[in-house]
């Protein structure tokens, strides 16, 4: 016999504390003790222990952006181990989603979903994001590392590049081209820097003094300072297609302001002049790297902020809510929320050598974490449970919001075969999609993004989700309606699938009735016709073939309808600019092009099929599916 | 006082009215009255027998704004306040406009030609030189505090003068993502139309999809929402119900060919010329046309640090049609009136030309363009020194202009908005509207 785990923990006399506490780190016993006296003085009662098909599908988004699979599921449901919500976690901070996920994270955060430029490698740097998360690179090493990098940008090598720089492989260094990415813009890195290393908004004080702001143009002036003595060397001269040679290097001397140097300080005179001086602290002198002088004192055990900046946006991003919000906003002015439970995390995490797993064991192992997903008025406020007496309802990264729809649809694999493993080209260019459609900030974080009329669109009626959640074969809904011929197995499994869980009776009750309504098979002509598939695709439209020698590359981009265009134009690229207006409109194509062709395929052809076509288009539309609860 | 779906406090009390001023009956007389576009809001406090009639006012559609926002940072200095031959003018010619004694850049002469209708604003002058917040500063009247999300002049127009029940939405933005609604929520969120060829995607149903399949997804859809709403008792559940609903109400409307170029005739896209911010302003005028509050239209490229003559030349030849067009055609439609259309960027440029033939960016002192919906046209208001450093006559900061838009589309400049900080939030932030600026 199974005995239910709450009587365990009745027997043992530990009612007010989850079993976790048994094994949890001494750090999360430290919060919840914490919290659980915050609860008991305003008065609220916590919700209770979340289910644990619930808290494998949450973790598993949270920790890799994935869903857990539907035998997984199963398994850990059935699992009687009582340390097993620690195993998982230890299982998921290992896997290779991981890595990728925190990559994601902070690729878009660091650079922008939507930068492009001709000088900055944004495949090399995204992998060196994921190889730091891959190897758990403690916290502080990983900063440091990204605020000194030296070297070239890109190990890869133009088609068409004239000659080599030598030393490109052995300089290759993918860290320098978030330093590249605010070329010509040094206070913005100096803002950047202070507000997502350090949660410091000195940028607040780049133009003029704020009455009530802690922060002088001094200040920013002078840690702005100490990237004054850093600049790439362009390699490549001319009309390069792909990415052009940048070597970052930290020099001896200020820059001077000449023709060309300018490039990099116009403007920053100001900056240059400047003697570069610490946060609330003393002037730098040395003649070593100044930015090795910053990124030391930054990563300092004594900095007051840096680890609190970390913990504060890992709980937040766990959590849902941080200890301080905004959370990269921790100036005196804004005073954290439960400030001795943050200081605790921080302290740990220092002494625990600034090491990111840790952190995340600790925060999963958290009441706030464990705790299942309820909303009542008693204990929301301002859309989130008080003092994480709950866990809220979090909407997904657009990255991940993706990445589970292609997962769960099974579209990842098809997609996948269209493209020969060319998968990361389509999520860019759907992403980017979600994100101009959003209308905001290309780098703001997931929880402002609130759903607009366009993504409610792209969902219900775009290419991606209508493609993918048909019964095409090699798709997710008719492998399931081969695996078996009962309803109610069907529907568990489009369940376990998307929202990893199984489903109530009440709700097969009424998908069965759903799928008895009468209904006809729905058959039209494709709109917008059919994607040029085989030998069509390499055809050459004649416009393209015939477009006049003096034509405008802009104007030539018009016309293009195969891939054979692409083919064809490649040759008329003239300049730089040319080069990004081809590269983009490619990239743009072959994103396109599998959506294309997965839209063009057939789909079910009964009305059993297509009822549950309808069921599983409703699943991952629902909110329960495109959220972490 | 109860909290709204967007957690914005709405209140019965529209804040704040301010009766029309003194002078105005006096200078004006009844006949002046009559002739102005009175908001709705102050008609409601007007005594009675004053003003328009009762028929008049019904008649009275609020006003729409169409922002024509250069992204980047123009030019002042090569565009609406030359300084030709002087070190900093640079190599452009200044040419003669509309208006006696008012020249504008060479590379504008269709815009020179509808100058009697402009408002050329020589005096502006704000204090944020980064791209982020000067974009922020002047998308919302407020620099970006890091605490509060303020709503875009966009939102604030379309929850000012927009029809929550509107199929079509009340704030689009064309080319550019724009700053969002802030603590106004989804519903006050911009609508982004990222090439005006394309107009709005996803909507026609796929190939195995009918009008009645449809319907039975969205009840399939319920099905799950019901279910997930029961078990964790998530708002949240519904507010992303009214989003979908928004969605499939925009589907079904015939309205949505607003946004299908292709129904326009040659003749009227070559007045707005062929380049994507021509046609991105035809686009604001079939929006406007069709009900659309505020419609923002992103011509980007004007971040010229190094070959800025080049560069503002080519950016010209795109604005020039453009805007001329536009306002023609607004004017030819008889929508001029009603339409306010302003041009404008995060901050101009430096007198100062770099050592790459660029200017830097110049936030103390600049243009800004207004014409229609009220605008004493056929002036250029303020200026600036005979360097183009610094405003010389009539400065107007950012609250002042915020004001003076305020009124011209018939808001009420003062009236506050609690935010979720419990901070109250004007659009005006405490300006004052400029009167020369417009119609008496």
């Amino acid at each position: 016999m199974k005995i239910p785990v709450n009587f365990i923990a009745m027997v043992m006399g530990l009612i007010a504390a989850p079993l976790v506490a048994a094994t949890e780190a001494d750090a999360a016993r430290g919060v919840n003790e914490q919290l659980r006296a915050a609860w008991v003085k305003e008065g609220l009662t916590a919700a209770p222990r979340s289910e644990d098909a619930t808290f494998l599908r949450r973790v598993s988004l949270d920790l890799t952006g994935t869903l857990p699979t539907a035998d997984e599921v199963v398994k850990f449901v059935a699992d009687a181990d009582a340390t097993k919500r620690g195993k998982v976690v230890e299982r998921l901070l290992t896997s290779d989603a991981y890595a990728r996920h925190w990559g994601d994270y902070w690729d878009a955060l660091l650079m922008g979903r939507l930068t492009r430029e001709g000088y900055i490698d944004r495949n090399a740097f995204h992998q060196w994001l994921v190889d730091q998360f891959a190897t758990n690179v403690p916290w502080d090493k990983f900063v440091y590392s990204l605020l000194t990098a030296e070297g070239y940008n890109t190990n890869k090598v133009p088609g068409n590049a004239a000659s080599n720089p030598p030393d490109q492989q052995q300089k290759f260094n993918a860290a320098t081209n978030w330093f590249l990415r605010y070329r010509m813009a040094l206070p913005e890195l100096a803002g950047t820097t202070s507000r997502v290393f350090l949660g410091v908004q000195i940028q607040c004080a780049q133009c003029h003094d704020h009455k009530t702001e802690a922060w002088k143009k001094d200040d920013f002036k002078q840690f702005t300072a100490f990237f004054t003595k850093t600049w790439p060397t362009y390699y490549d001269k001319g009309m390069i297609i792909g990415t052009t040679r940048q070597e970052t290097k930290d020099w001896p001397v200020v820059a001077p302001i000449n023709a060309k140097t300018e490039r990099y300080f116009t403007s920053y005179k100001e900056y240059v002049e400047s003697k570069p001086r610490f946060l609330q602290g003393e002037e730098y002198r040395g003649f070593t790297s100044r930015r090795a002088a910053l990124a030391k004192w930054v990563t300092a055990k004594e900095n007051p902020w840096f680890a609190k900046a970390i913990v504060n946006r890992m709980w937040a991003k766990m959590t849902g809510r941080g200890f301080v919000e905004p959370i990269d906003d921790l100036r005196p002015g804004n005073p954290a929320v439960m400030n001795q439970t943050l200081e605790l995390l921080a302290n740990d995490f220092i002494a625990n050598g600034y090491d990111l797993h840790h952190l995340l064991r600790t925060i999963c192992a958290t009441e706030a974490y464990q705790l299942a997903c309820r909303a009542d008025a008693a204990t929301v406020a301002e859309g989130h449970p008080k003092l994480w007496s709950a866990y809220p309802m979090k909407r997904l990264e657009l990255e991940t919001q993706l990445d589970v729809m292609l997962q769960a649809t099974g579209a990842r694999e098809a997609l996948n075969r269209l493209t020969k493993s060319n998968l990361r080209l389509i999520r860019q260019s759907i992403l980017k999609q979600f994100v101009t459609q959003l209308g905001t900030d290309d780098m703001a974080e997931a929880t402002s993004f609130d759903e607009t009329v366009p993504q409610a669109l792209l969902l219900l009626n775009g290419t991606l989700v209508n493609g993918a959640t048909r019964a095409t074969p090699g798709l997710a809904l008719a492998e399931v309606l081969k695996s078996t011929t009962d309803t109610r197995a069907r529907i568990e499994r489009l369940y376990l699938r998307t929202v990893s869980r199984r489903p109530t009776e009440k709700e097969l009750a009424g998908w069965e009735a759903f799928l008895k309504e009468p209904r006809e098979v729905v058959s039209k002509e494709a709109p917008g016709g059919e994607p040029l598939v085989g030998p069509a695709a390499n055809r050459v439209t004649p416009e393209v073939a015939n477009a006049p020698a003096d034509m405008e590359f802009k104007e030539l981009l018009k016309f293009i309808k195969t891939s054979g265009d692409y083919t064809a134009l490649r040759g008329r690229v003239r300049n730089n600019a040319d080069g990004l207006l081809f590269v983009k409109a490619f990239e743009q194509y072959s994103a396109d092009y599998p959506l294309a062709v997965l839209a063009s395929m057939g789909g079910g052809t009964t009305v059993e099929e297509q009822a549950f076509e309808d069921l599983f288009f409703a699943l991952v539309n629902g909110s329960e599916f495109l959220t972490n609860h | 006082m109860k909290l709204n779906q967007n957690g914005v406090i709405a209140s019965c009390c529209p804040g704040p009215i301010v009766a029309p001023s003194r002078r105005a009956f006096i200078s004006g007389g009844l006949g002046a009255m009559l002739t102005l576009a009175i908001p709705g809001w102050q008609l409601m406090a007007e005594p009675a027998g004053v003003g328009a009639t009762l028929r008049e006012r019904a008649k009275r559609k609020p006003k729409a704004c169409i922002l024509l926002w250069m992204n980047g940072g123009p030019s002042h200095l090569d565009t609406f306040d030359p300084k030709p031959g002087t070190t900093v003018g640079g190599s452009f010619k200044a040419i003669d406009t509309a208006v006696k004694g008012v020249r504008i850049s060479e590379h504008l002469p269709r815009v020179a030609e509808m100058a009697d209708r402009l408002a050329i604003v020589r005096s502006m002058t704000s204090r944020e030189g980064n791209h982020d917040r000067g974009q922020y500063l002047m998308h919302t009247g407020y620099i970006p505090t890091g605490t509060l999300a303020h709503p875009s002049m966009g939102a604030w127009v379309s929850h000012e003068l927009g029809d929550a029940r509107a199929e079509l939405p009340n704030f689009v933005s064309v080319r550019g993502p724009s700053i969002g609604a802030g603590f106004f929520g989804v519903e006050h969120q911009p609508f982004v139309v990222q090439n005006p060829m394309e107009g709005v995607k996803n909507l026609p149903l796929a190939k195995d999809v009918d009008a009645r399949r449809f319907d039975r997804r969205l009840a399939a859809i319920d099905l799950v929402q019901t279910s997930f709403a029961e078990q964790t008792g998530q708002p949240a559940v519904g507010a992303h119900g009214q989003v979908d609903a928004k969605a499939v109400r925009l589907m079904r409307s015939p309205l949505v060919k607003a946004f299908d170029l292709s129904q326009e005739t040659e003749a009227s896209r070559a007045m707005y010329s062929n380049s994507d911010f021509g046609r991105g302003c035809l686009l604001a005028r079939r929006l406007v046309e069709s009900g659309v509050k505020f419609v923002e239209v992103t011509l980007d490229g004007w971040d010229t640090h190094y070959n800025n003559f080049t560069a503002v030349k080519n950016l010209s030849g795109d604005l020039d049609p453009a805007m001329a067009g536009l306002i023609k055609d607004l004017e030819a439609r008889g929508m001029l009136a009603d339409t306010l259309v302003l041009w404008m960027g995060e901050f101009g440029r430096s007198p100062k030309i770099s050592g790459n033939d660029g200017r830097d960016h110049h936030p103390g002192a600049w243009s800004a363009v207004m014409a229609g919906g009220g605008v004493r046209g056929g002036q250029a208001y303020g200026s600036t020194d005979a360097e183009g450093e610094k405003v010389a006559k009539d400065a107007v900061d950012v609250p002042d202009f915020f004001a003076t838009i305020a009124t011209l589309l018939g808001m009420n400049p003062e009236k506050e908005i609690m935010s979720p900080m419990g901070r109250p939030i004007s659009m005006s932030d405490h300006g004052t509207a400029v009167r020369g600026l417009m119609k008496a």
